[in-house]
């Protein structure tokens, strides 16, 4: 036998061996992880019902032993933990953070120290809901960690909404550089009007565009409406972004206050056509009256969204725009604005029958 | 030594060296894809993809589907696109002028009206006839316009869309009721960036379907729709997320794929000269965003699932591997300045040298091979029993990437339920080096003759339709 057979030999053996341990451990791991799917879901039903009847029992102390048999099973109990907190309320909330206290905590303290990112990342989940007041301090150890496990954190203090955890929070936003800020923007939209002090303070400090545009636009989502003054005051913004966006936000606010009017008014001048687009549309939405020549203006413009917007604004103020609208379907000195008259007239009478 | 001694030996070296560096290749992208799995696995058992529903950041969608004579499963097609789980999309399904009765279809069954919409023809295309609403479906926009082939209907569609994003899928493919709001999830993490996402495709072949969706996975009964599904585990999960990983992705599958609507705009949309569209697009798009210098993103993520039909006859699967092979040889032909070309970073220095070294000239090199083979062991000059070790060695090699492949399903999303589909994985993975593989060979090497031809034809696919799918449970 040549050297030549003697490699492929060689390397045909290998092969086959790992190829034949690529097999069993297929088949293996299939036969385990479905008798562990069973085993869980029993174990599951199991913990269910015996939190449901500490939950429901006079004499909680005699299903506390039965409860302390599933502490090996930490990462079932959480879940089931974790579900009954979605579907409970009030007093047995208070419960279930007694059952952690009891039985999970110590677990899911060690894992906040774990080596392995979702190890703490989940520990930190947990702590979302269950955690102490006097916790937060661990769980802020965590915004110094991998993004993951930080962005854990965070949902975790943001549920623990005190003067100085918020203070924390925005801090952690001016200074972040490395979780996705749309991140933020959801944690910030699920907390709601809480947070209207803190985006009125750091709307004042110097912060990028990126970061500014996004609190720009939660003023809107949530709505924040006592920081138009603001929003009034970025309509002048030299970014181009920000002044589209503040107009937009200044529609999605729905307060027909004769400064936002004003403000607005003069964006639907803007010299910048995305500017102008979302001022005209936010007119739309506010049912500004007054706009009306502007609008009708609009779908004479140059700007293909311009016009499409100018067009549905003037469909928000009834009649007397869809008047308007059909003189200007009509007329056949420009005929792109007629066309967009039509389409929208057509649009309207289909979708609303 | 003669000369005819030296070329001998010099054919035999490189394709044996060819043989041991595609192979190797592959497994690097299993075991990177490997990795990437565990990742994404670990992730998601960390962040419910469910959960991104109720997120107010979420963009909006316009899904768009061409459609050409598909007047027997239309209607099921956007039925199930109507309801998919997403807070906020469009669908746009595009007749490119179908001979049959695909528009009346749609319009009876979703109660269509004309209307007259204005539209920004920014990428031009064959003449729009028509665009539909529905009072009773919202969400749907039907355009109906002079055939142009799939790369113009996708860019009517494009002129339509309104929103940022845009998903282009195929009128037989099928979205899992979820796909979207996992396939946007990159979007969410990097909103600057990300320009493109890629999903999985699955076969159908076998599976239940039910009112767009499918209720029960099962494994295809015949040998050459099996054969496929292996082929799919393996450049999906096995080779794409390897790419993905590497930062040199060239493919997203024009059945199933998400991306970011100026971009695109910015390129004119999709080549109408092509029929690998979808390559020649995702080619062109980083092409056109290296040159700006603009910090880009394309991922493939293995969860997002969109069903497909395989062919079950044999003409279908050659027209089918025909067409692709020929897409993917005009995708690099097109973009061929990019080759070699360090001003396209890791794309031109190894993406596309890759692709044309291993994937456009793979099956030349392969079938030559399986010439030179058989020829000099006739005329004695290869020792048989290294010939048949090293065959036997061939197959192994191959077997054991699609083993790899099989563990990569496994650790995915699990999706053949049983013991047995495992098994049957494991038979299809060792019965496709025999015959079918080679017969694909010289289907690719037609495909490049085909090429050299300047044929554009796209082959029509004899398919049985969702409909006809009972599942089994083979």
């Amino acid at each position: 036998m040549t050297t030549q057979i003697y490699i492929v030999l060689y390397s045909l053996f290998f092969l086959f061996g790992f190829s034949i341990f690529l097999f069993s451990y297929i088949s293996i791991r299939r036969l385990i992880i479905s008798h562990r799917e069973k085993r869980n879901q029993n174990l599951r039903q199991l913990i269910e019902s015996a939190i449901l009847k500490m939950l429901t029992s006079d004499y909680q102390n005699d299903h506390q032993l039965t409860l302390k048999e599933y502490v090996r099973y930490p990462e079932i109990f959480t879940e089931v933990l974790l579900e009954f907190w979605q579907t409970l309320s009030g007093s047995s909330r208070q419960q279930l953070k007694n059952i952690f206290s009891t039985y999970l905590k110590e677990k899911h303290k060690k894992d906040i120290t774990s080596k392995r990112t979702i190890k703490r990342a989940k520990a930190a989940k947990a702590f979302v809901l269950f955690a102490d007041e006097d916790e937060a301090i661990t769980i802020m150890n965590l915004l110094q960690d991998k993004p993951l496990v930080k962005m854990a954190a965070l949902t975790a203090l943001t549920l623990n909404p005190q003067p100085q955890i918020m203070k924390i929070i925005f801090k952690a936003f001016i200074q972040e550089s490395k979780i996705p800020l749309r991140y933020y923007f959801d944690l910030f939209t699920a907390m709601g009007k809480t947070i209207e002090p803190y985006v009125k303070d750091i709307l004042h400090q110097p912060l990028p565009e990126e970061k500014l545009s996004l609190l720009v636009e939660l003023i809107g989502t949530i709505p924040l409406n006592f920081l138009y003054p603001e929003l009034i005051r970025l309509s002048l913004h030299p970014s181009k972004e920000i002044r589209t966006k503040t107009a937009r936000t200044l529609g999605n606010l729905s307060l027909p206050l004769e400064e936002i009017i004003e403000t607005l008014l003069l964006m639907a001048e803007d010299e910048a056509w995305e500017v102008k687009a979302q001022a005209l549309k936010s007119l739309g939405k506010l049912r500004v009256k007054k706009a009306i020549p502007l609008l009708a203006q609009a779908l004479f413009s140059h700007s293909w969204y311009c016009r499409l917007n100018g067009g549905h604004a003037l469909v928000r103020l009834g009649e007397e725009g869809l008047e308007i609208l059909q003189k200007i379907a009509r007329q056949k000195k420009d005929p792109y604005a007629a066309d967009m008259a039509k389409m929208i007239l057509d649009e309207i009478m289909i979708m609303q029958g | 030594m003669s000369l005819g001694d030296v070329i001998f030996r010099l054919i035999q070296w490189i394709i044996l060296i060819y043989f041991f560096a595609l192979n190797s290749s592959y497994l690097l992208f299993t075991f990177l894809s490997l990795l990437g799995l565990f990742r994404y696995r670990q992730l998601l058992s960390y962040i419910p993809y469910k959960e991104i529903l109720h997120l107010r950041s979420l963009k909006p969608i316009s899904i768009i589907v061409p459609a050409f004579n598909e007047e027997e499963t239309i209607v099921e097609s956007v039925h199930s696109l109507l309801a998919l789980e997403y807070p906020n999309y469009e669908v746009i399904v595009v007749n490119d002028g179908s001979t049959d009765k695909t528009l009346e279809a749609l319009i009876s069954h979703f109660k269509l009206q004309k209307t007259s919409r204005v539209i920004r023809r920014i990428i031009k295309t064959a003449p729009i006839k028509g665009i539909y609403i529905s009072q009773s479906y919202p969400k749907l926009v039907v355009v109906d316009k002079v055939n142009g082939q799939k790369a113009d209907a996708l860019n009517a569609g494009l002129n339509v869309a309104q929103y940022p994003l845009f998903c282009a899928i195929d009128s037989d493919s099928l979205l899992d009721k979820y796909a979207l709001l996992k396939i946007v999830q990159p979007f969410l993490e990097e909103p600057f960036k990300m320009v493109a996402a890629g999903g999985i495709i699955r076969l159908s072949n076998g599976c239940q379907i039910e009112y767009g969706q499918v209720k029960k996975v099962g494994f295809p009964a015949r040998l050459i729709a099996q054969l496929q599904t292996i082929e799919y585990l393996r450049a999906f999960l096995g080779g794409r997320t390897g790419l993905s990983m590497l930062r040199i992705l060239l493919i997203i599958s024009g059945a199933f794929g998400l991306f970011r609507k100026k971009e695109v705009m910015a390129i004119q949309g999709y080549r109408q000269e092509t029929v690998g569209e979808d390559m020649d697009l995702v080619v062109r798009l980083q092409k056109y965003l290296r040159e700006k210098r603009i910090p880009y993103l394309i991922r493939f993520i293995p969860d997002p699932i969109c069903w497909t039909e395989a062919p079950e006859k044999l003409k279908s699967l050659t027209r089918q591997r025909n067409r692709w092979h020929r897409g993917l040889i005009e995708s690099l032909f097109f973009n061929r300045q990019m080759l070699f070309n360090p001003k396209y970073g890791s794309l031109g220095l190894f993406g596309m040298p890759y692709y044309v070294i291993f994937e456009m000239f793979g099956p030349f090199i392969e079938f030559l091979g399986y010439l030179l083979f058989l020829f000099f062991l006739l005329i004695g000059e290869i020792n048989s029993q290294f010939a048949i070790f090293f065959f036997i060695l061939a197959i192994i090699y191959g077997i054991f990437i699609s083993l790899f492949s099989i563990l990569l399903e496994e650790y995915s999303a699990y999706h053949f339920p049983r013991y047995r589909h495992v098994l049957s994985l494991m038979k299809a993975s060792f019965l496709e080096n025999f015959v079918f593989r080679q017969y694909l060979t010289l289907v690719r090497v037609k495909a490049f003759f085909d090429f050299l031809q300047g044929k554009k034809e796209w082959g029509e696919i004899q398919r049985i339709g969702f409909k006809g799918r009972q599942g089994n449970d083979k």
